[in-house]
């Protein structure tokens, strides 16, 4: 993967403003941001701050109210669905907290299933499905459906799928948040080796520990970037 | 007391909670049992409904069976598969020595089924009639509504003729009027007093026909002519007995025979046996054929509104399983504090219980609709049915209702039951749809069930239109057709021949007429004339039918002449007998030479062939083309009964009032009836199979509907229950199309799993529907593509919604709930 300058993410005076039955949530106020290829930004701050809907409208998943959204040099705040599917399928690679397995379908066949949107023969699927699942010491399992899985190996699933369309950047929202420490440690480390193997990761996390993995710690309070820290520090 | 109380209060409240699935739910329910509660109430009322008399289970019909063969016979009969015969009339002593020596064993009564004309303030019409023994209105035990009934007074030639007339009659004939005992009527030439009107529900004997006039049986020679009433030869009085209480059907049996033994030697000999067959609904047994054809029907439509039912329960089977998965995690939680297995499937039961009821209260409101529609449907067929719903239907609904709850809430609720708490209660990102993939065989059965009766329909329709394009052989656009009456009027044999002549020219004579002819049968009007004959160059016997014709016949049918010669004014009593005969005749008889000139022996005497015509249908559309021979008329007895032919040059109904005028001119008091066009008698003649058609085409569409119902209920669970994962897929990159199109593939093959399971069910199916059907193989592969094609196609209507709101789904909403 490429671990040059260029800009991945550039977000310009981002708005959003949710509207529920007369009241407004200003979910994210006039947030600039530039995400390098190759980063790994961890995203932090107290709940309700707007971290998840930060992620999601750089996975393509929400709209900006406001403001301008390059990815890849190319702006998306204004796409149609159909286009925003396209990236999501082809550049983004989301992590949940919750791993969002689909039950009635395989380990197999869950990492599988971004690769089927893409129309990609057979084949090529196969290949590229057992590299990820490998990739997360998760071939051994691939029969398995999700429920006969433990969390953290569902998580390590989860991360399979998001990877096997090597997508620009990987998002990841509190991927440990539903697992225990053990399991969480395992999660954390397998996202700084794929960072350092190239991948851009963004994540959200509550726990400091978790975000000093990252390089760089964006703090949102508000809806706002309140902070945007560099550590030099290398932590395993 | 308490806890079934509870139960149906949280039953009540989850229903409610639930709107879409609860009125999806009794929705098809009620058309369900609508449907089998109109056709179960039509069986009640042909077959299971008593006569509106007290304890109708004491009557027994008196019919005989065996080989003898009466001198003189008028009454019904018919064979055994043995070559017995079965029969209904005995003569008027043998019935008199029945009745006056067993009356400590019944009372024995009696009648005679007549179809007189009336005369009443110049108005002339025919109806149904019975002419009755004294002791009839007694032995039905049945009153009149106004006036009094026939006694055994009235029942002596020597007494004053009295009439008592129908409720029906009553109101049709005479205006309801309040006065109308002691006005006067004319029943074929003889006057009688009306003394009593019969109650409403009190039709006569026979289920599907109406009995408007009564007359004393002793007036018989006079006003039918059979026969003197001591006559020992003519067989024409059909008894009926009501049982003693405490008397067993045997005892009255053997002493009927005893006592028929003494007057008739066949009786002793063992040619001739008593056979006694249910009274209590009226005239029943093998001798009623339009109501053995009603039964055959409803023995087909009764299993047809059977699998609406069974289609209506697997829907809601389904769509209870749905919901099940979808309440999986309420279950875990009461299962985990503690609720029993049993207390788990009796609260299921609880709520397909009452989906249950509001489904059949539905489904009598709906049947109280349909039953308008059937009688509609019934009505050109001259049928009379009584349709009110009555206790016995009433408990068959309950039954239905009980038997259809348990049918679809048994299985959802002990699969219900089953749940595992710590399995539930542990998945959190992924459900298990087993319960799902139960819906969805669910569906594909219905599917399957929707099928068949589809394709089954659309066996039926074919049959219709089979029956609409088969060739006549004759025209039947412009014919205006009538009959005329005059056997009763008080003319002399001549007269009447001459009497209708005249009518013939006359009509003739009025503009915009083509051509007039008149014949004793009309045909396509199920009566006919047949026998066998010997043919010179055959050993065995010939069947043919015949058909006495006047001059023109031909013409104005339409029927190609193909040699010889019409018959024409020459062909007079006096001449030589003539005959013409039909194609088909000319071919199996004279093979190799020409039929004209030559003789065939029909009926002790010989006619000489002086024409050949095109062979058309006589009685039955389904039934090929038979050999045919018509006489002249003229040469015939030609004077009674003929039935009217013109061929006009616009509508045909038009020359009805000038028609009438000229009746009315003639001062002959000859009743007109029956007055139609040829395309209606043509309708008329297939009014069975359109009924059948048309009520198997609404319970099939019936069953389509729900089995559109299941699948729409089922695919909208189905992705409000995916919503998540389908927030997941659209995350992953998934187009809306693929989506949709996800939902329509997956509604799409249960349909096609359905289909599979259907077409060896109908194929099965249609060897049981083979003698309803006409013109086509009952394994139709054209009637069960159509009906597929049909079934994918509303399908995917069905799925539709369910596939843009699933395409629709908002991934952020989506995941939010997840
Ligand atoms: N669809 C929505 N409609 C209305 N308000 C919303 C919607 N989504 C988010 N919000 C509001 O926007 C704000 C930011 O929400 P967001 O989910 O981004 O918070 P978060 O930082 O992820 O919190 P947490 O750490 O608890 O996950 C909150 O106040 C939330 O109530
Ligand atoms: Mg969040």
């Amino acid at each position: 993967m490429n671990k040059s300058n260029e800009i991945l993410i550039f977000v310009e005076d981002l708005h959003k403003v949710f509207v529920t039955e007369e009241v407004e949530t200003h979910a994210l106020s006039s947030v600039h941001l530039k995400i390098r290829k190759g980063e790994y930004v961890a995203i932090a701050g107290p709940s309700g701050c707007g971290k998840s809907t930060l992620l999601s409208i750089l996975g393509l998943l929400d709209s900006p109210t406001e403001g301008s959204y390059q990815l890849n040099d190319s702006p998306v705040a204004d796409l149609s669905a159909s286009q925003r599917a396209r990236i999501r399928n082809r550049e983004v690679g989301f992590i949940f907290q919750s791993f969002n397995l689909i039950g009635d379908l395989t380990v197999y066949e869950n990492v599988e299933l971004p690769l089927t949107y893409q129309k990609m023969p057979k084949a090529q699927r196969k290949e590229r499905v057992q590299t990820a699942l490998e990739k997360v010491s998760m071939a051994h399992r691939m029969k398995h459906y999700p429920a006969q899985l433990s969390g953290g190996q569902q998580q390590r699933v989860a991360v399979a799928r998001a990877i096997v369309t090597e997508p620009s950047i990987l998002l990841a929202d509190e991927p440990t948040g539903n697992l225990d420490s053990a399991n969480g440690d395992i999660v954390m480390e397998m996202l700084s080796d794929l960072h350092k193997s190239g991948a851009t990761i963004c994540m959200v996390t509550h726990d400091p520990r978790y975000a000093a993995h990252a390089k760089r710690t964006i703090h949102l309070f508000d809806g706002r970037i309140v902070e945007d820290e560099y550590t030099q520090s290398e932590v395993m | 007391m308490g806890l079934l109380l509870q139960d149906f209060r949280y039953a009540f409240r989850m229903l409610r909670k639930n709107p879409g699935f609860t009125s999806i739910a009794v929705i098809s329910l009620a058309l369900a049992i609508g449907a089998i509660t109109s056709v179960f109430s039509l069986y009640n009322s042909l077959i299971l409904k008593s006569l509106p008399i007290k304890d109708p289970q004491q009557l027994r019909m008196i019919n005989w069976i065996g080989s003898l063969s009466p001198p003189i016979f008028s009454g019904r009969c018919t064979s055994t598969p043995d070559g017995q015969q079965i029969s209904n009339t005995f003569t008027y002593p043998t019935y008199c020595k029945l009745r006056d020596d067993s009356t400590n064993l019944g009372n024995v009564f009696a009648f005679l089924e007549h179809h007189p004309t009336i005369l009443y303030h110049d108005q002339s019409f025919t109806a149904d009639g019975f002419m009755v023994s004294g002791n009839f209105f007694s032995g039905l035990g049945i009153e009149a509504m106004l006036g009094g009934t026939i006694t055994p007074q009235h029942d002596k030639a020597s007494a004053g003729p009295v009439a008592v007339i129908s409720y029906s009659a009553w109101q049709r004939h005479f205006n309801k009027n309040p006065d109308i005992i002691g006005e006067t009527i004319v029943i074929n030439n003889n006057s009688f007093t009306i003394i009593g009107v019969m109650p409403q529900n009190f039709a006569g004997l026979e289920t599907g026909r109406r009995i408007d006039f009564y007359t004393p049986i002793a007036f018989q020679p006079a006003v039918e002519g059979l026969c003197a009433i001591e006559s020992n030869d003519r067989w024409w009085v059909q008894v009926m007995a009501r049982i003693q209480p405490g008397i067993s059907e045997s005892e009255l049996q053997n002493s009927l025979q005893t006592l028929l033994a003494q007057v008739e030697p066949g009786a002793s000999s063992g040619e001739m046996r008593i056979l006694l067959t249910d009274g209590s609904g009226g005239l029943s047994g093998p001798l009623v054929p339009t109501k053995t054809k009603m039964v055959n029907s409803l023995f087909i439509l009764m299993p047809l509104a059977g699998i609406v039912l069974l289609a209506a329960c697997v829907n809601i089977a389904s769509l209870l399983l749905a919901r099940g998965a979808a309440r999986q995690q309420e279950v875990a939680v009461r299962a985990a504090i503690g609720a029993g297995r049993l207390h788990l499937i009796r609260q299921g039961l609880t709520e397909s219980l009452l989906i249950a009821l509001a489904g059949t209260v539905g489904g009598l409101l709906f049947a109280m609709w349909v039953k308008q529609f059937l009688y509609k449907m019934l009505w050109p067929s001259q049928i009379v049915v009584d349709l009110s719903l009555d206790v016995t239907v009433f408990e068959f609904t309950i039954f239905i209702c009980v038997g259809s709850a348990l049918l679809f809430g048994l299985l959802p609720a002990w699969r219900y039951s089953r749940v595992n708490p710590i399995v539930s209660l542990k998945e959190h990102s992924s459900r298990a749809l087993s319960h799902m993939r139960l819906g969805r065989c669910m569906v594909s059965i219905q599917t399957a069930l929707a099928l068949l009766l589809l394709a089954g329909a659309a066996l039926f329709i074919r049959t219709l239109i089979n029956l609409y394009q088969v060739e006549t052989g004759f025209n039947t656009k412009n014919i205006l057709v009538f009959s005329l009456d005059s056997s009763k009027s008080d003319m002399e044999n001549q007269q009447k021949a001459n009497f209708h002549e005249q009518v013939r020219s006359s009509i003739a004579a009025l503009p915009g007429v083509l051509d007039v002819a008149n014949s004793n049968l009309q045909l396509l009007d199920r009566g006919r004339n047949e026998t066998t004959i010997d043919l010179p160059n055959r050993s065995d016997r010939h069947h043919i039918l015949l058909l006495d014709i006047s001059n023109s016949f031909l013409s104005t049918m339409g029927i190609p002449l193909l040699a010889g010669r019409d018959f024409d004014a020459a062909d007079h009593p006096g001449s030589d007998k003539v005959m013409i005969i039909n194609r088909k005749l000319a071919q199996s008889a004279f093979v190799g030479e020409s039929p004209i000139g030559k003789i065939l022996h029909i009926r002790g005497s010989d006619y000489r062939i002086v024409g050949v015509c095109g062979d058309t249908k006589y009685y039955d559309l389904k039934m090929p083309m038979e050999s045919t021979v018509f006489f002249p008329c003229r040469q015939h007895a030609g004077g009674g009964h003929l039935t009217y032919q013109v061929h006009t040059a616009s509508e045909p109904l038009f020359l009805v009032p000038a028609i009438r005028k000229i009746l009315a001119d003639s001062n002959a008091n000859v009743p007109m009836s029956d007055i139609k066009t040829m395309t209606t008698q043509l309708n008329e003649s297939i009014a069975n199979e359109r009924c059948f058609a048309v009520l198997a085409m609404s319970l099939a569409l019936l069953a389509v509907l729900l089995s559109c119902i299941g699948l729409f209920g089922l695919m909208s669970y189905y992705t409000t229950q995916r919503t998540g994962e389908i927030g997941i897929r659209m995350a992953l990159g998934a187009q809306s199309f693929d989506i949709g199109f996800s939902v329509l593939r997956s509604a799409i093959s249960l349909v096609l799993i359905g289909t599979l399971i259907g077409i060896p069910l109908v194929l099965v199916a249609s060897r049981f529907i083979k003698s309803y059907i006409f013109g086509i193989e009952p394994y139709d592969p054209l009637s069960i593509a159509g009906a597929i094609v049909l079934l994918i196609f509303v399908s995917l209507a069905a799925v539709w919604l369910p596939a843009r709101r699933a395409a629709k789904v908002d991934p952020m909403e989506a995941l939010r709930y997840e």
